[in-house]
């Protein structure tokens, strides 16, 4: 009985080890209630000799700003440690950090388009507002109008500026110029034609294959979202869950069957660099994604198809195109004491001249300066591409998901049936499927209220 | 004052650890209780007391229990195959070859490397188009797998990783049970002529059976909280065919912010695992007395 005892005694000790990763412990924060400062004159240097931390997703841009960090520190004396993070992880850690009201960072990474309400609801943003309206605190060169209308709607949520983006994503079709004119195609505008173009190459035997997709769940709702408005779906109307509407279910049949009919095999498991590197490696002809692949897709070192990459704008089907617009950017933790230098920091980081400097590494700008630069435009190696990216802004809608809480969930119960199509289902099976899943956003809904 | 430190001694000095080793273990466990009788987002709200709706909830939850089942499935087949194969290894690594400290050292290597980079190495070996198990099956004729795309081989292909990691843990421990085993139960046996498979199956397994549940249990234990393999390979896809119980509390209280759902989960598994733990600690038992 005492060797019993001393098992189990061990075996939940273990157990309890797993308990600790849900649970989180209360603290005190300082609470950031907006700018200190309201004179008229901004001044660089007000904040001399601070230190402030920012913690960020490490999406690409973390070394060119660790690069620009000795310039922030000469112009305001403010010092800056950035602690970077992969997405998944940063993803888990940043609420859980707020939970505890953490202050040990000031400026924080956010996607609102996924983060967003649920940020929001729990009083983890700070609103930019007063810091941009106020001529004391913002450089009057800084000009936010720069950030054109449809992205400066994607950095609000509720009616609050909460970030100020860095970067600017949108989907677009990448595509093999070589096989397409080699199968004697025009460049498809609409989703059918996309099917016939991946028909006539798909050519499995020789590794070449029609089309490739993001497969897993909760990452499908990003490429997902051009198709369900050319469908002319929605993920919400009239206040009730629409994913399972027949508009809906065209959109995530045709997802599905372009995905089946012309993926590489086990397309329904794809990450999302899957199908970028897929088609770097000259196995796929085409696919629908987010902008942020042209770096790597043109240089010659990663990429086979290095100069022979097209670019258009997403399909129509039965309405028109409407690529979603949004990006990461840079909040102020509403639990920083020092929230003023880290305005300051935001301030310089999506300046003209860092969005520019960033642009000229192959960073999509979310600032027209920046594309409309000289410097950009001489530097430019891929014109077809910036035409693309400026075209599809023009239609672009800030969302790509569900607009209901948890953001991650709802990504997750709408891209489930999204993965279902590519695992084949197709019919009144993927209905059954969007029936469920809609059950599922509805209730989510339901709990918003 | 010196006096009473000299009698109470033996409860004084170890105080500050058992203080720490309590706090570290009941504040876990009470939090962990009394956040699953709560609905909490983490926000500025403090948690909301729901009484028993998070339990109801799991109980009436389809997800829930095909975590369960799930995880069941993984933990049977992987350790299954771990306690064959590790006491087949073992067996193996207790007879005398020229070669046998190298090989057993190279056999060891799995449990040693780091399993969020195992993970990543198996899931490129997994991939069907340029992974190498799929050329191994392709090169004898057999077809393109989807290992880890597959609802039907996901699972398996997960048991295959947890496997090839784990399995010389069970052999070291078997190993460790083979040398301890009293000699004169085998010399009887062979004065009375029995051979090879005779043996092992009257003395040899008899003697080492409540070895074999002692390394059955740990790998038991430690295989329903099997977290990092699966995250990394598959994030519990294909839709939700690997997400087992631990990948679901995750889910729910990390990734959906539901921190009582994902605690009362928490409470399951652990329930989970003190089943276990004293089913197998009870085999053990009545294996000793036997």
């Amino acid at each position: 009985m005492k060797q019993s005892f001393r098992s189990i005694t061990r075996t939940l000790a273990i157990a309890l080890t797993a308990t600790l990763a849900v649970t989180a412990c209360g603290g005190g924060g300082a609470g950031n209630q907006g700018p200190e400062y309201t004179g008229d004159t901004f001044d660089w240097k007000r904040y001399d000799g601070q230190s402030i931390k920012v913690y960020v997703a490490d999406t690409g841009q973390v070394e060119s700003l660790r690069a620009g960090l000795a310039e922030f520190t000469d112009l305001t004396g403010i010092t800056v440690e950035i602690e970077g993070s992969d997405v998944t992880s940063y993803r888990q850690n940043l609420p859980v950090r707020l939970t505890s009201r953490a202050s040990d960072f000031d400026v924080m990474a956010t996607f609102p388009e996924v983060d967003g309400l649920q940020f929001a609801k729990n009083g983890w943003y700070t609103d930019l507002g007063p810091y941009l309206t106020n001529p004391g605190m913002t450089n009057p060169e800084y000009d936010f109008e720069d950030f054109g209308a449809g992205i400066r709607k994607a950095m609000t949520v509720e009616e609050q500026t909460v970030t100020v983006l860095w970067e600017m994503q949108t989907d677009l079709v990448y595509y093999r110029k070589d096989l397409l004119e080699k199968a004697g195609l025009e460049v498809p505008t609409t989703f059918a034609e996309w099917d016939a173009a991946a028909a006539a190459v798909h050519d499995p035997g020789n590794r070449v294959y029609g089309f490739a997709l993001r497969g897993i769940p909760y990452q499908t709702t990003t490429p997902f979202s051009s198709f369900l408005y050319a469908h002319c779906g929605e993920w919400v109307a009239d206040g009730k869950a629409a994913i399972n509407t027949p508009e809906a279910l065209k959109a995530y049949e045709a997802y599905g069957q372009l995905g089946t009919k012309y993926g590489p095999p086990g397309i329904a498991g794809f990450d999302w660099p899957v199908p970028s590197q897929q088609f770097a490696q000259g196995n796929v002809f085409a696919f629908l994604d987010v902008n942020l692949f042209v770096k790597d897709l043109e240089d010659p070192t990663k990429s086979r198809v290095a100069g022979n990459v097209g670019y258009t704008t997403v399909p129509r089907a039965d309405c028109d195109a409407a690529p979603f617009i949004g990006g990461w950017g840079y909040g102020i933790n509403p639990f920083s004491e020092k929230g003023d230098a880290a305005w300051y920091f935001i301030q310089w980081a999506t300046s003209k001249q860092m969005n520019l400097d960033l642009k000229l590494t192959g960073w999509p700008s979310p600032r027209a300066s920046a594309w409309g630069s000289p410097e950009f435009k001489q530097a430019d190696k891929t014109p077809e591409f910036t035409q693309v990216v400026l075209s599809s802004t023009e239609t672009a809608r800030a969302r790509m998901n569900p607009p209901v809480t948890p953001g991650v969930e709802a990504r997750e119960i709408a891209g489930l049936v999204a993965n279902k199509g590519l695992e084949g289902q197709t019919g009144d099976a993927l209905k059954r499927t969007a029936d469920q899943q809609n059950d599922k956003l509805q209730g989510l809904l339901d709990a918003m209220r | 004052m010196l006096d009473v430190l000299d009698r109470y001694d033996r409860y004084i000095l170890p105080a500050p650890a058992l203080i720490v080793v309590v706090a570290m273990l009941a504040f876990p466990i009470g939090y962990t209780v009394y956040l699953s009788f709560h609905e909490w987002s983490g926000g500025l709200r403090p948690p909301e007391f729901v009484g028993l709706d998070n339990l109801t909830r799991s109980l009436g939850d389809s997800q829930f229990w095909g975590s369960i089942w799930r995880t069941v499935y993984f933990v049977t087949l992987s350790v299954g195959l771990q306690v064959v194969l590790g006491v087949g290894a073992a067996l193996l690594f207790h007879q005398r070859f020229p070669g046998r400290g190298v090989a057993r050292t190279l056999f060891m290597f799995p449990m040693i490397a780091t399993p969020a980079a195992v993970a990543l190495v198996w899931k490129m070996m997994f991939d069907p188009t340029i992974g190498i198990l799929n050329y191994l099956v392709q090169s004898v004729g057999g077809p393109t797998l989807l290992w880890i795309s597959d609802a039907n081989l996901v699972i398996p292909a997960l048991a295959i990783v947890d496997t090839w990691m784990w399995t010389p843990l069970v052999m070291l421990i078997v190993l460790a049970g083979l040398a301890a085993l009293p000699q004169e139960p085998f010399e009887a046996a062979k004065v009375d002529g029995a051979g090879p498979v005779r043996t092992f199956v009257s003395v040899t397994l008899p003697l080492l059976s409540p070895v074999i549940l002692v390394a059955a249990l740990f790998r038991l234990i430690d295989a329903i909280k099997t977290f990092d393999i699966i995250k990394v390979i598959t994030d519990g896809g294909p839709g939700t065919a690997s997400e087992t119980l631990n990948l679901y509390a995750f889910k729910q209280g990390l990734s959906y912010l539901h921190f009582g759902y994902g605690s009362m989960l928490l409470v399951w598994l652990t329930l989970l695992v003190f089943v276990v733990a004293i089913v197998f600690t009870r085999l053990r038992a009545r294996t000793d007395q036997g």
